[in-house]
């Protein structure tokens, strides 16, 4: 299959995927009347559908790591991140129960998801079974949640204070990178799937090969890389926002008119 | 003369990155241009003058503050995607088998062409006009394999084998350097580049391939036998001879050569004579020792070299 | 040595009874401010030995073929020379300089830990003499200030100068990292009431971001120097064949040295914020995003270090990634020049010399900028790499920078620290002569470097062009000799008959200049209303003062304790270094190697040492309630168990050792073993000191100590202890499961 079939043919039409989000857009219609910032959530359900049915997903399942690094990002860091901003700014979290209101848990939530579903036996499974895969998704968007919660949670009172998060923020994307350091430098052993097709479903092994150079070796690199710098952008460009956040509450700089 | 320029590129590989060169030169100087006369402008206008009351006091602007952080960012990514493109017109992916496979030795360079079997030192024959893939390797500490005008440069690390890309459009000698410091003398770790017609280069080849002769008498034979006497034989190889060790420069076709000791001088009978009486002397540190051999041994050793065509 | 006493004693920096022991007064001092001049006055010293080294080498290279120098002495006096003006020239004098004033900037009577101070300022003579000590001990370390291996190895290297170069940037990292976490505890901990962290002057906060780069980027080095010296004194082989890699030492070093310039840039625009505002009469342009600017720097510097590794072969995927990241670094320092220029528009600029040194800084730091770019990208990189463009480059950040920025900084706050102006007329003579030095030495230098130069040669072949731009650049460095001779001896003058400075020679803003000069011991009789960032400009201008800066309630007013405080930092910084054994490890063990291997360590036996590690953990906790609650009996209780359980642990190990020598595994076995050996040796290295540290407390509290409120050290002892527990999870995790269960 050439570059340009797969990239029309390839999209996967999960019913599942496309029920998900069309229940997630009613209860969010439903439950949220006043103060909707539906654009957020528009966007956090485009980028959900755009991961889990475009090309990508087919990439992912068994073809390239890369692919499946990239989904993996998208899911625990922007998705989580979108809905939470799409809540209402009134919205309180003080339901949560106090284990998960601490800031411990939702580090551990963040880092744990990328660590965890990279054990090299975790790795391989969820491409093997579907139900383990669909386990990764969810627990990906619901420990993202955790994770994000403490630096967005619609009420300022309920985020960590700016100087706070961004130990936070830093730590967690130290801790990120570690991995993605490690993916990056060792051998082909972190996802061996990866390295041979179980079933070449679509044709595209000599496409990936050949056509676009993707060895096993620059496939697990790239997706080392992907997790140990965008991801750390992602986390910096949160850290920005914290800093903004913490200055903007001065008063706005005006010029102060000479009176002589 | 020859040179080591970036400035005068002689392949497409060195042109790609100097026309990149060019580019972000434009860029930078136009950004230094806007910037320092922006300051210059604010020296000029803004003296202080005896008297003067403290001015406005303005803090800040956040429009500019986006405006000047948006234009960088877009001139980033402008120069990011220029950089994309170069690396890969100057540096395209290596094939399975080199050409040539070259080895940074503390402190020269051994070449040898895996297609052929010539091995040689210091002195890297490529046909104009063809591209061929180098394999760089290290025996001992890293280096680092430049020729400016030819191709980018490349560290030898040690089990680390790194590919380049190296060609000439046209014939010419072309000077390399190590430029990564590697020890006593990495100042003088040159090599030379001869780019020859695709005939000149055959040529070459079926040359160096030749065994060395065996003068049959005289002065170069006593000086054959003092090289097989003395430890000579424990680092270099003279194809045809007992001599093959591997560890200093292969000496087959040493007079073939035009520099001596990686570039420290060239390679005349004179500076031949030199280098043996006391190789410290020219280039203090190099791994040969000094032999102290007397004149008439000096003579007949250096009568032997220059059979060695 | 009574004629120094007399010049200090009329600087003014010295009282009338102090002079009769002024060696020992300075000596003994824990007081910030001498040990801000003592760091400065090491820095001066080892400045002239850094300047000499430099001009060996621009005389050495004035003429091809040149025969000066012998090509061993040659490559001494530049890895010297590189290694002196980095550790200790520019991070001495910065940090003394950050010493002196930035606890007058915040209104504080003295740095958080004051003894730490004199510790962390201490070890740097110490390391500058153990560095230099290798030129009697068989010849200085002739590697290059970055030491690649490997060269710098035993094989290749092996008279003992690299071991003292290591040996020495060991000693002078952890007192960095000393006089860091002072920064971080002082300026969270000791700050003015009032002195919220908005209201920080930019210099403060620079420093204050500039700590937590320190902090992190150092023991990245020390983990690699730690490696390089089991490398060479027991024989192993992390960085060199076979089995080892001299690309983990590129790494782990630069991974240190990139954060590392920043580490002296910042202190470099943190003068620069604080000089050009004062001279323009106006405020700093955008305080906010100047201020987050230097952040995103600091993060940034911290995952950009393989773009100086775009020629050793790490492949096009990984270069274009480190392309990107680098050229972003682009956009924070651009936003910085652009507010510092745009500070000046609109002001009265007065062109005294701290303003001529700092704007002549800003123009050069613009070049070394746009330069800095062309070797973020990769393919202009494969040819301006390790040329004299490089050089260049670096030299107009280290100098051009730098330098000029330190000397604009000492033209600007001497008078405060002796209470007496430098000479006008002698600062514009040396600024003169070091523009003009300066950059007749350097811009020549990036032509050189197109002309194909590559830096470190101890001599040239007469190539085209290349005698006349060496001889240019080696006259240009002898100016800058001259005007740093000059500037020592404005210093001398000045300090013997400068015109008094008064309290605020400069009409500036900030505290420090609310004292008198020099300021007296501890710092303040009283201060001025903070409200603002410019306290002195409300004094000064009650008409039409500076909008207040809100506070953002218990934030900015956040003043955690200082022994927690210091605690947490260093725990930060040991995260650093044992994140690098840890990937090391990892990465040495990737692929299962001859010789011994994991399945021979004991899991079962361990497990059990580990599961009283664990419990000590718990009983500190308990001790910590105890004392919470008053109960002295308990606490004493839950502490000796504490020690118990740690000892059984350190017993265990030393039997796991013991059994592993016995069938003769050591250290040198194989990477396995080394690795193994390095990783549990460290952390029970950090568990011997925990129990020593545990020890105290318990004799302490024996003593009595421990009823006195508040009694922070058990606190912060129990926090170092847990984490000495997580790193154990870790590495048990590491170490003896993973491989297990592969």
């Amino acid at each position: 299959m050439s570059t340009e079939q797969f990239l029309f043919s390839a999209w996967t039409w999960n019913p599942v995927v496309l029920i998900a989000a069309g229940i997630g857009l009613a209860v969010y219609l439903f439950a949220f009347r006043a103060e909707r910032r539906i654009g957020w959530f528009l966007l956090a359900l485009a980028v959900f559908l755009l991961t889990l049915v475009s090309p990508i997903n087919s990439l992912a399942d068994g073809y390239l790591f890369s692919a499946h690094m990239l989904q993996h990002i998208v899911l625990l860091l922007i998705v989580p991140g979108l809905l939470l901003l799409s809540l209402p700014r009134s919205l309180s979290l003080s339901w949560r129960p106090r284990i998960l209101a601490r800031p411990l848990t939702g580090w551990i939530a963040g880092v744990g998801a990328m660590w965890f579903w990279h054990w090299p036996t975790l790795c391989n499974a969820a491409v093997t079974w579907r139900s383990v895969y669909a386990l990764q998704t969810i627990s990906l968007l619901v420990l993202g949640t955790l994770f994000w919660g403490q630096i967005i949670a619609p009420r300022d009172e309920e985020r960590l204070s700016p100087p706070g998060a961004v130990l936070y923020l830093f730590s967690a994307c130290v801790a990120c990178s570690s991995l993605g350091i490690i993916l990056t430098f060792s051998p082909v052993t972190v996802c061996s799937i990866y390295t041979m097709p179980v079933s070449d479903r679509l044709g595209m092994w000599e496409t990936i090969r050949t056509g676009w150079r993707f060895t096993a070796e620059k496939d697990q690199q790239i997706g080392g890389l992907l997790m140990w710098v965008p991801m750390c952008f992602i986390y910096l460009g949160a850290i920005f926002a914290q800093i903004a956040r913490w200055f903007g509450e001065a008063p706005a700089a005006r010029p102060v008119t000479q009176q002589t | 003369m020859k040179s080591l320029t970036v400035l005068d590129p002689q392949s497409p590989e060195a042109r790609a990155i100097y026309h990149l060169a060019i580019v972000s030169g434009i860029i930078f100087g136009l950004i230094f241009i806007i910037v320092a006369g922006m300051i210059v402008f604010a020296l000029m206008r803004y003296r202080w003058r005896e008297g003067a009351a403290d001015p406005n006091q303005l803090a800040g602007s956040k429009t500019v503050e986006i405006v000047w952080t948006l234009i960088p960012c877009l001139i980033v990514v402008a120069l990011f995607l220029l950089t994309w493109q170069t690396m890969g017109a100057s540096d395209p992916p290596a094939p399975a088998t080199p050409d040539i496979v070259i080895t940074g030795h503390q402190w020269w360079w051994e070449a040898r062409y895996p297609k052929s079997g010539v091995v040689t030192a210091n002195e890297i024959h490529i046909p104009a006009g063809t591209p061929m893939a180098v394999q760089l390797e290290s025996a001992d500490v890293l280096h680092e394999f430049w020729v400016a005008q030819l191709t980018r440069k490349m560290a030898t690390v040690p089990d680390h084998p790194n590919h380049i890309w190296i060609q000439s459009d046209q014939p010419g000698t072309y000077l390399g350097v190590c430029s990564e410091f590697c020890g006593t003398q990495h100042a003088w770790m040159h090599f030379l580049v001869v780019a020859e017609t695709p005939e000149q280069f055959a040529a070459w080849e079926k040359a160096q391939l030749a065994p060395a002769k065996i003068p049959a008498s005289g002065s170069a034979a006593q000086g054959l036998a003092l090289f097989q006497e003395h430890s000579c034989m424990n680092c270099h190889a003279i194809n045809g001879t007992a001599a093959a060790a591997r560890i200093g420069p292969d000496l087959t076709h040493f007079a073939s050569r035009k520099i001596l000791g990686a570039g420290v001088v060239e390679n005349t009978p004179a500076n031949l004579r030199r280098w043996l009486t006391d190789p410290q002397q020219i280039k203090p540190g190099v791994k040969m020792p000094d032999y102290k051999f007397s004149e008439a041994q000096v003579s007949q050793l250096a009568d032997y070299f220059e059979t060695l065509q | 040595m009574n004629e120094i006493a007399t010049v200090l004693d009329r600087a003014g920096i010295l009282t009338p009874e102090q002079r009769e022991h002024w060696k020992m007064a300075w000596l003994s001092t824990v007081d910030h401010k001498r040990i801000g001049i003592l760091y400065m006055v090491t820095g001066l010293v080892f400045f002239v030995f850094g300047g000499i080294e430099a001009l060996l080498i621009r005389l050495q290279l004035a003429v091809p073929n040149n025969t000066l120098l012998h090509p061993d002495t040659y490559n001494m006096v530049f890895t010297m020379h590189g290694t002196t003006m980095i550790f200790l020239v520019a991070m001495p004098v910065l940090f003394g300089l950050a010493n002196y004033i930035v606890p007058l900037q915040i209104g504080a009577r003295d740095m958080a830990f004051p003894r730490l101070n004199a510790f962390s300022f201490w070890l740097v003579p110490f390391g500058g003499i153990l560095l230099h000590f290798s030129f009697l001990a068989g010849g200085a370390p002739a590697v290059g200030w970055f030491a690649y291996a490997p060269l710098s190895e035993t094989p290749y290297s092996s008279q003992p100068g690299v071991d003292y170069w290591a040996l020495s940037l060991l000693v002078l990292g952890i007192g960095s990292v000393g006089a860091n976490i002072n920064f971080i505890a002082t300026v969270l901990c000791s700050r003015a009431p009032h002195m919220t962290l908005r209201r920080l002057p930019l210099f403060s906060w620079m420093i204050f971001v500039n700590a937590f780069l320190v902090i992190l980027a150092l023991p990245v080095l020390n983990a690699g120097l730690v490696m390089l010296l089991i490398d060479r004194l027991l024989n192993t082989h992390f960085f060199l064949v076979p089995g080892g890699s001299a690309i983990m030492w590129q790494h782990i070093f630069w991974a240190f040295g990139h954060p590392e310039v920043y580490i002296v840039a910042i202190p470099a625009f943190a003068i620069l914020s604080e000089i050009i505002p004062v001279f323009s009469r106006k405020p700093i342009f955008g305080y906010e995003f100047v201020a987050g600017s230097t952040v995103a720097i600091a993060f940034l510097s911290l995952g950009v270090w393989a773009h100086h590794m775009f020629t050793t072969g790490l492949g096009h995927t990984v270069d274009l990634f480190f392309v990107a990241s680098s050229m972003l670094i682009a956009i924070p320092t651009g936003v910085k020049v652009l507010n510092w220029s745009a500070t000046m528009i609109g002001g009265r600029l007065r062109f005294d010399t701290p303003m001529l040194f700092c704007v002549a800084a800003l123009v050069q730091f613009l070049v070394a900028g746009l330069t800095g770019v062309s070797h973020a990208s990769a393919a202009l990189d494969w040819q301006t790499k390790n040329s004299y463009y490089l050089v260049a480059h670096f030299h107009f950040v280290f100098v051009g920078l730098i330098v000029f920025t330190i000397l604009g900084a000492l033209h600007y706050w001497i008078p405060k620290m002796s209470g007496r102006m430098l000479s006008e007329r002698l600062g514009k003579w040396s600024f003169w002569l070091m523009v003009v030095g300066f950059n007749m030495t350097f811009i020549i230098q990036h032509f050189l470097g197109l002309a194909g130069m590559p830096r470190r040669v101890y001599t040239y072949a007469d190539l085209p062009g290349w005698a006349w731009m060496n001889m240019v650049s080696t006259i240009g460095a002898f100016f800058m000799a001259a005007a740093s001779l000059l500037f020592v001896w404005n210093l001398i003058v000045s300090l013997l008959h400068g015109r008094k400075a008064g309290d605020n020679p400069w009409k500036a803003w900030t505290l420090e200049w609310a004292t008198t000069s020099p300021p007296p011991h501890e710092n303040f009789h009283n201060l001025p209303p903070i409200r603002s960032r410019r306290p002195l400009w409300d004094v000064a201008n009650p008409d039409r003062p500076d909008p207040v800066v809100g506070s953002r309630g218990d934030i900015d007013q956040f003043r955690p304790e200082r022994n927690k405080t210091s605690i947490v930092a260093f725990i930060i910084s040991e995260t650093g270094f044992f994140t690098v054994l840890i990937l090391a490890f990892l990465y040495y063990n990737a692929t299962p190697q001859p010789g011994p291997n994991p399945h021979e360590l004991d899991l079962f036996k361990t497990g059990l040492f580990s599961v009283c590690l664990f419990a000590s953990s718990f009983t500190i906790w308990r001790a910590e309630t105890g004392l919470r609650h008053n109960n002295q009996r308990r606490m004493i209780g839950w502490l000796s168990a504490t020690i118990v359980l740690g000892g059984i642990f350190i017993g265990g190990q030393g039997l796991e050792y013991w059994h592993l020598f016995k069938s003769g595994v050591g250290v040198n076995s194989n990477l396995f073993a080394t690795t193994f050996f390095t990783l549990t040796g460290f952390h029970g290295l950090h568990v011997c000191v925990g129990l020593i540290a545990l020890f105290v407390l318990l004799g302490l509290a024996l003593a009595g100590d421990s009823k006195k409120r508040p009694w922070p050290g058990l606190d912060a002892i129990g926090l170092y202890w847990h984490f000495v527990d997580v790193v154990w999870v870790v590495v048990l995790s590491v170490v003896y499961i993973l491989p297990r269960i592969r």
